[in-house]
């Protein structure tokens, strides 16, 4: 210090100054003369805005960044100036070294330390970021308040509601000047209720007894209709496929290493039976976040929530190249928010959530729940030898699962203890024959020994074999559970602040589920996920059920309730219906019924242009949304149709007749190719090998969170209706039974369209169709040209 | 975009009704194509700024081809072969450098250096822009080739021509807009040309895969086997019957009116697409050119380079046409010579022939693998090169680059990118500008944020821009 006394004296000078006389203009001297300069020669390249990149997550351009500090916390300290690490670094102290290209002179830092001790006193004002949405305002997140109780609207068409649900859309409709549209005709409906409850069209005895008593009797018609569908079991393979678009459903692992899943399918019958036999939604969330952890009351009971926990293990992962147990634990983390929560919680990986009040410590907080779990997610590229080993990357099931594994454990040490053995004898013998001939008593004791030595491995080897194990994907509580420390920038190698385990802490209600000692914590994840004061997971599940029904969900970004999704179209219904679902036992079939049988799904999907000038989008729902089926639906139609559909669900899965293997690398394609018919939801997903069918009619990616499916218009859809022998087949078949059948021409064509559209054809229909048979000239037969048609055009894959 | 209301709030249909004044519906139909086509999700789009080139060609060599035995001429890699390489972590072998199996020339007016190993290409050398200063991410067959076509081998990601297909649409509604001809089965599969959480629309249509000849391959449901042309339009013309009646009872929805627009491009697709095809009618000088013909070893490739042109010449986007394996870790002098044996002629033919017919002008060829080879190796024999993701070479041609130019470089011995570095983003970044397309602005929004190719990379090589 002493070298340079009169500068140093001048600052001492200024800097009292500055903090006798406030914040004027001298004041900030000391900055403007000895401070701000070098910040610009020396540290802006790497820690501003303007900077080619920017170090540490450290901008020293603006008060804010300076003072905030970076990935490793502040830079200054101004109650303890000596413990800044701005001037340690400065210094080249404590490992730290700036600027990188050599240490500055010692009045520079002499002049930092005062300033620092001064008060850091710093007039530059920020420019901040710019959000990127600027129209957005700073409001307290919608989706994250508590559910309201609202009231029922009252309505002046009162004889209009069925439902509750039809006060709030009525209501919602009348404040903007707009009536319902009426019911629709019961062949429509019928058509729209069966293809939404089961993913099939009906038949045509099916639709004649429904009209009958429709037209006399609605209400009866359409409750009895609903209930039947509801206990039919193809309900479950129709709903189970929206559960799994949810859950990212795959048959193999997808990415680099395209590993199949051989026992995924037992998650996937899990989802459909759950369904089928309306497992409450909570429980439906529990068995998938912690079945392992939950009182089983059966031996049955017990495997089937080991299988449910395949959500958690059913993801696409970087098997090579990445960091496998952190990139597991963000699959998990984006399931479990995404499906559950409708949150994107897994950008706080590497940054606190840009919108939403997700920040890093949430983030790896949740992590150290899916640290503390094991997860078999069916390894990576190298099959399994042996039980053992497939024991190690399945989740085996069943109660004397740990005796079984014990067992095999046993038979594992006795075999490498004889293997040692068998090598001893053979080195043995070998020396023997060698040497003196005249040891031949030993050389024979030697070769008894040897052979019984090879007996017993051949029996231990048949022993594990028959030891028959049943594997799942799926998890189990890790022997160790662990915290996790924060990776800064999502960064494997930076570690910061470890973080205990626990839940989101943005999120505003105080119920606290504390983690036990010695567990992952999953079991309180998932009760604190379904608590009631959670206002996220009613809240998403009803959406997306309604979304299924009526098209479009009250939000709209159905698997994004964050600022950057949509905000609902009717805020009270979406709370009304939450709360519904809750009070009554998270019954998803009993609310699945309230919406079918509320006035507003019976609405016909008419265009009235009034409405239409006012509420183009039809948000306030005057008519029911047109919309094109989903792909199983127009296959299963289509086999259906042709009586070709098997309704069986089949036994374990195509990619379980394969067994082990990788996608491209060998596997046996054989039961790819065996001709399927049973129902789409049981058709194989290959990550990256989709069957045409799908990737032609919008399959949804299965590596991805999906619970809204595109619908595109291309080419290759109507090739496939034109040319494909699945549509030549079974139209071929529909026309061969319609000419078997006793009845005139006129009477044919009209069995075809209730057997294709759910309805009599109407005004000249009958005679156009009549009139293209006539004059359709061909190799085939023209009734096949026509049946074909009927399925090849529009209204065969849309709901009216 | 400013559209009157009556094409916001009502369909095409309807706002033809309004608008005609007796016209017929038909003869007006082409006049309001544009209107019609701005619908469907493959509609030519507006590009963000003037593009250079039009449609993207990717030769993809796959395997890695070695930088250092093809554009990039390395004199004291050559003079010090045998001398010691690096030893990688963990390896103890004994590396040693790799001398020179092709010789090397300048080549045209620039005096471009390109080996003997490519003297097809080498005709070519003033078109090339050669990029030296190559760096990817993965030094493993199956990320680095995720990462070459989609950004990312971490996560599920849509692929370039994807991204292209979502930027700017197709030009020919009746072919498909993006192609992949014989994709591998492995290392990705499919991902490379899927459109993960982009719309299906904007997926690439696999034609055969690299075990199937290209001859032998086929589109699925192209053909019909009952029913003959006229027939199938007699038939076609009853469903669009149907169609326009169900369309009619909704005047405001337009997605029916795609799917009309969808069978009368898929009929023509029928017919076109197998025209396009069949290279039979091809004069017998250009397969010669192109080296096709029966037995001999640029045969197939020779016929995908001459279906490409056909392809970009028809109004394809984007054709990627995929080569067998040029990963040599041992026997590199006969492996590499296969490769280019099967290769040069029909890349040198096929640049030939865009250039003749003005289309390199505004079709954009890319030609490399996903990463480079190491100077060095373990074998004994010094005839092998490992994989590098440090430094390597891909060259671009036309599409409004730079020819006979070479940007960026390795150090003296290739090891690693060392001068105007070029990573894949970079690349990215750089061929969408070229398309026309700002890689910050081509974005997707799908779970709540906005997707790019780049993600938050890439900077766009001006330098290399003609």
């Amino acid at each position: 210090m002493g070298h340079q006394p009169s500068i140093l004296v001048g600052i001492w000078f200024l800097a009292t100054l500055s903090i006798q006389g406030g914040q004027t203009g001298l004041s900030f001297d000391l900055f403007e003369r000895s401070i701000r300069p070098v910040l610009v020669e020396h540290c802006y390249e790497c820690h501003s805005a303007e900077g080619k990149r920017l170090k540490g997550g450290l901008r020293l351009d603006t008060r804010e960044g300076l003072r905030m500090g970076g990935d490793h916390g502040p830079v200054i300290n101004l109650r303890d100036p000596e413990s800044s690490r701005l001037l340690h670094a400065l210094r080249y102290q404590n490992d730290l070294e700036m600027p990188p290209k050599g240490r500055l002179p010692d009045q520079v830092i002499e002049a930092f330390e005062t300033w620092i001790t001064r008060g850091a006193l710093d007039p530059r004002t920020s420019t901040p970021t710019p959000p990127s949405d600027t129209s957005r305002e700073r409001r307290p997140l919608w989706s994250l308040q508590p559910l309201r109780q609202p009231g029922i609207p009252t309505v002046e068409k009162a004889d209009w509601p069925r439902e509750p649900l039809d006060h709030f859309i009525l209501s919602g409709l009348q404040a903007r000047h707009l009536s319902p549209s009426p019911d629709t005709d019961p062949h429509t409906f019928l058509r729209r209720l069966t293809f939404d409850l089961v993913g099939l069209p009906p038949r045509p005895d099916e639709i004649e007894a429904f009209v009958d008593l429709a037209t006399r009797d609605p209400d009866r018609a359409i409750e009895e209709k609903v209930d039947q569908l509801l206990a039919s079991p193809f309900f479950g393979e129709r709903w189970g496929r929206h559960w799994m678009d949810v859950a990212r459903y795959a048959d193999s692992n997808g990415q680099s290493r395209d590993v199949l899943f051989p026992h995924a399918w037992r998650y996937r019958d899990w989802v459909i039976r759950a369904l089928n036999r309306d497992l409450p939604f909570d429980q439906f969330i529990h068995h998938q976040l912690a079945g392992d952890l939950i009182p089983a009351r059966s031996r049955e009971d017990r495997q089937q929530k080991q299988i449910a926990t395949g959500f958690l293990a059913i993801g696409s992962k970087p098997l090579v190249g990445g960091n496998l147990q952190l990139d597991l634990i963000d699959d998990q983390i984006d399931a479990v928010t995404r499906s559950f929560l409708g949150l994107t919680v897994s950008c706080a990986r590497c940054h606190d959530h840009k919108f939403d009040p997700i920040t890093t410590a949430d983030y790896y907080s949740l992590g150290g729940i899916f640290a503390s779990t094991k997860t078999y997610y069916g390894g990576g590229p190298r099959r399994p030898k042996t039980v053992q080993e497939a024991a190690k990357l399945w989740l085996t099931l069943g109660d004397d699962r740990a005796r079984s594994l014990a067992t095999l454990k046993g038979i594992e040490a006795e075999t490498n203890r004889l293997k040692k053995k068998e090598k001893k004898l053979r080195n043995r013998l070998k020396k023997v024959n060698r040497g003196d001939r005249t040891q031949s008593d030993g050389r024979q004791a030697l070769q008894h020994e040897l052979a019984e030595t090879s007996r017993r491995l051949d029996q231990l080897s048949e022993r594990s074999k028959s030891l028959s194990l049943v594997f799942a994907m799926g998890v189990e509580e890790a022997k160790q559970p662990s915290n996790l420390a924060i990776r800064i920038r999502g960064d494997k190698s930076k570690t910061g602040d470890t973080v205990p385990r626990g839940f989101l802490k943005g999120l505003p209600h105080p119920v606290t589920h504390k983690i036990r000692e010695g567990t992952s914590g999953r079991r309180e994840l998932a009760l604190w996920m379904t608590d009631p004061a959670n206002p996220l997971t009613a809240r998403v599940a009803v959406n997306r059920i309604w979304a299924h029904l009526f098209g479009v969900g009250l939000v709209r970004t159905v698997d994004n309730f964050g600022t950057s999704g949509e905000s609902p179209s009717h805020p009270n219904l979406l709370d009304h219906l939450a709360r519904r679902l809750v009070e009554r036992n998270w019954s998803v079939k009993s609310f699945i019924k309230a919406l079918v049988c509320s006035r507003t799904y019976r609405q016909a999907s008419t265009y009235q242009g009034e409405a239409h000038q006012t509420d183009p989008e039809n948000r306030l729902l005057w008519r029911f949304h047109r919309r094109r089926l989903e792909v199983e639906p127009i296959r299963d139609a289509l086999l259906s149709i042709g009586r070709r559909l098997n309704p069986q669900p089949p036994v374990a899965s195509v990619v379980a007749a394969i067994g082990e293997g990788e996608v491209g690398r060998g596997i046996n394609t054989k039961p790819l190719e065996t001709p399927f018919h049973h129902r789409a939801v049981y058709l194989p997903v290959l990550r990256t090998a989709l069957i045409g069918l799908h990737k032609t009619f919008d399959f949804p990616d299965p590596s991805s969170i999906q619970g809204r499916r595109d619908t595109t218009n291309v080419p290759a859809q109507s090739l496939f209706l034109l040319n494909s022998p699945l549509v030549i087949e079974t139209t071929q078949a529909l026309a061969t039974r319609l000419g078997e059948l006793p009845i005139s021409p006129s009477e044919r064509v009209r069995r075809a369209f209730l057997t294709c559209y759910g309805r009599p054809p109407s005004g000249d229909e009958g005679a156009h169709a009549l009139q293209f048979i006539a004059r359709h000239h061909g190799k085939g037969d023209p009734w096949q040209a026509f049946c074909q048609a009927l399925v090849a055009s529009a209204e065969f894959r849309y709901l009216n | 975009m400013k559209t009157p209301i009556s094409l916001q709030t009502h369909s095409r249909r309807e706002w033809l009704k309004r608008t005609t004044c007796g016209m017929g519906l038909l003869a007006l139909a082409d006049l309001c194509q544009a209107s019609a086509t701005r619908r469907s999700p493959l509609a030519s789009k507006p590009t963000h700024f003037h593009p250079s080139a039009k449609r993207l060609v990717f030769l993809h060599m796959r395997g890695g081809p070695s930088h250092m035995e093809t554009f990039d001429y390395k004199p004291a890699l050559y003079r010090h072969a045998g001398a010691p390489g690096r030893n990688r972590r963990g390896k103890n072998g004994k590396r040693r450098l790799v001398g020179n199996h092709w010789d090397w020339k300048r080549r045209g007016q620039s005096g471009l250096w390109v080996s003997d190993l490519l003297p097809h290409i080498a005709e070519h050398a003033d078109d090339l822009c050669v990029l030296s200063g190559m760096h990817t991410d993965s030094g493993n067959h199956t990320p680095a080739m995720l990462q070459l076509h989609t950004g990312s081998f971490q996560f599920a990601r849509p692929s370039l021509g994807s991204w292209v297909m979502y930027g700017l649409g197709t030009e020919n509604a009746n072919l498909p807009g993006f192609i992949s001809l014989s994709p591998p089965i492995i290392n990705g599969g499919a991902k490379n040309y899927g459109a993960a959480f982009l719309p299906a629309a904007y997926q690439g249509t696999a034609i055969g895969d690299i075990k199937t000849p290209i001859e032998k391959a086929r589109i699925d449901h192209l053909t019909n086997q009952t029913l003959t042309r006229q027939e199938q339009r007699h038939q076609l013309d009853f469903i669009q019957s149907l169609n326009r009646r169900f369309a009619a009872t909704d005047p405001s929805d337009s997605e029916i009116d795609g799917v009309i627009e969808s069978f009368e491009r898929g009929f023509t697709m029928q017919s076109e697409l197998p025209q396009v095809m069949d290279l039979s009618g091809e004069p017998q000088p250009t397969l010669e050119a192109y080296g096709i013909g029966e037995g001999k070893a640029t045969d197939n490739f020779g016929r995908q380079c001459l279906l490409t042109r056909r392809l970009v010449e028809a109004g394809v986007r984007h054709v990627e046409i995929c080569d067998e394996f040029w990963d040599q870790h041992g026997k590199l002098k006969t492996g590499h010579g296969a490769r280019a044996a099967a290769t040069d002629q029909p890349i040198g033919a096929f640049l030939s022939d865009l250039k003749q017919r003005g289309l390199l002008e505004d079709t954009l060829v890319l030609w490399g693998g996903e990463f480079g080879r190491t100077p060095d190796t373990a074998k004994e024999n010094l005839d092998g090169r490992d994989h590098n993701p440090q430094g390597y070479t891909m060259f671009l041609a036309g599409g409004g680059v730079k020819g006979g130019f070479q940007y960026g470089a390795t150090d003296d011995l290739g090891f690693e990118a060392v001068e105007n570095r070029m990573h894949l983003h970079d690349l990215h970044a750089t061929l969408l500008h070229l398309m026309g397309l700002d890689h910050e602005r081509l974005t997707y929004r799908y779970a709540g944020r906005d997707f790019r190719l780049t993600d938050v990379h890439g900077h766009i090589a001006k330098e290399i821009i003609a």
